[in-house]
């Protein structure tokens, strides 16, 4: 029996000892977590781009969209426009025809007439020329820039004429 | 050196070892990851107000135009409406008593104007131009009637001649 010199076992020495351990395993557990917030990061950064991306094709297709609904509104607010210009070219033609109706006498027969923009040729029949100067001319003058009337006597005493009126402004009749 | 003294020397050097291993962990992989986090989020953040601006412009360009379009729906399809000269002269019967037009060729070069119309008419009573000028605006298409505009009484009989313009335009897309 071989003779023992120690009263304990000997152990085996450890290869770590408690402190290197804690050390590995705290390096472990903070290189994780440095590593998986980087990853986070990354990933979510890569989230970011993608976002832009597709962000940026929606912007092109609503820059193109804007584009093409600007040219629309402006073509419509055109036709706006010439239709309010025609709608009240017709309206003031209509209030000018009124005018012309009115102004003519019940003693005061028309046989013609001709409406341009910057003259109006009447041609009737009149019982006397005072008829006309007083009921016909007076309003007409007032409206026309320049009067000239030329009178027939028929045979039972009643006068044809022809007048023409004319305005010298651009908006003509219609103003 | 007793064992004490080597283990606390031991301890160290770990400690500054795993130490290095960190601040180089975090060099090279969390601060280039921070860094390249807070230059696609800043990115993001300016893409994205210039993204929202567009948003609302598009909805703004979107509304004005779905308003237009519903305030002038009957101009937009007078415009539109191609002249269709039997349901003019239809139209100008239920006005006049006789009634002929003359079409002009189709004009390319303006526009809006498409035809020169030439009508002529007889009637009763010149209140019946007069009511047709009330009511040609209310016409499935864009007409304005111009000068010069002749009236003749012949044989109790009152004639009319009076030229009309038709205005064409069909809404285009980009």
């Amino acid at each position: 029996m071989p003779s023992k010199l120690s009263f304990i076992t000997p152990k085996r020495r450890k290869y770590l000892d408690l402190e290197s351990k804690i050390l590995i395993a705290f390096l472990i557990v903070t290189g994780c977590i440095i590593i998986a917030f980087a990853i986070f990061l990354s990933v979510q950064a890569f989230s970011k781009n993608s976002n832009i991306k597709s962000m940026q094709k929606e912007i092109a297709v609503m820059e193109a969209e804007i584009e093409s609904y600007d040219f629309e509104y402006s073509q419509i607010k055109e036709l706006q426009l010439k239709a309010d210009e025609v709608y009240t070219a017709n309206e003031l033609l209509r209030g000018s025809i009124r005018n012309l109706f009115d102004l003519i006498p019940d003693q005061i027969t028309l046989t013609k007439s001709i409406m341009e923009k910057d003259r109006l040729i009447l041609y009737g029949v009149t019982p006397s020329k005072e008829v006309y100067n007083f009921m016909l001319l007076s309003p007409l003058k007032s409206i026309f820039h320049e009067n000239r009337t030329t009178f027939y006597s028929l045979e039972n005493g009643w006068y044809r004429f022809v007048s023409v009126n004319l305005l010298h402004n651009e908006e003509g009749l219609i103003q | 050196m007793n064992p004490k003294e080597v283990k606390l020397i031991r301890l160290l050097v770990s400690v500054i070892v795993m130490i290095v291993i960190l601040f180089m962990l975090f060099i090279f992989m969390a601060i280039p990851s921070v860094n390249y986090y807070k230059k696609e989020n800043s990115r993001y953040l300016e893409v994205k107000a210039k993204y929202d601006a567009i948003k609302n412009t598009h909805q703004d360009s979107l509304n004005r135009l779905l308003d237009i379009k519903k305030n002038n729906k009957r101009v937009i399809e007078s415009f539109a409406n191609n002249f269709d000269e039997e349901l003019f002269v239809r139209y100008l019967h239920s006005k006049f008593d006789d009634v002929k037009i003359v079409k002009s060729e189709e004009i390319a070069e303006e526009k809006f104007l498409r035809y020169k119309i030439t009508v002529s008419t007889s009637m009763q009573t010149p209140m019946r131009f007069y009511e047709f000028l009330n009511d040609i605006n209310h016409y499935s298409n864009i007409l304005e009637v111009e000068f010069p505009i002749r009236f003749e009484m012949i044989e109790g009989t009152l004639f009319g001649s009076f030229d009309m313009k038709k205005y064409h335009y069909k809404i285009k897309t980009k």
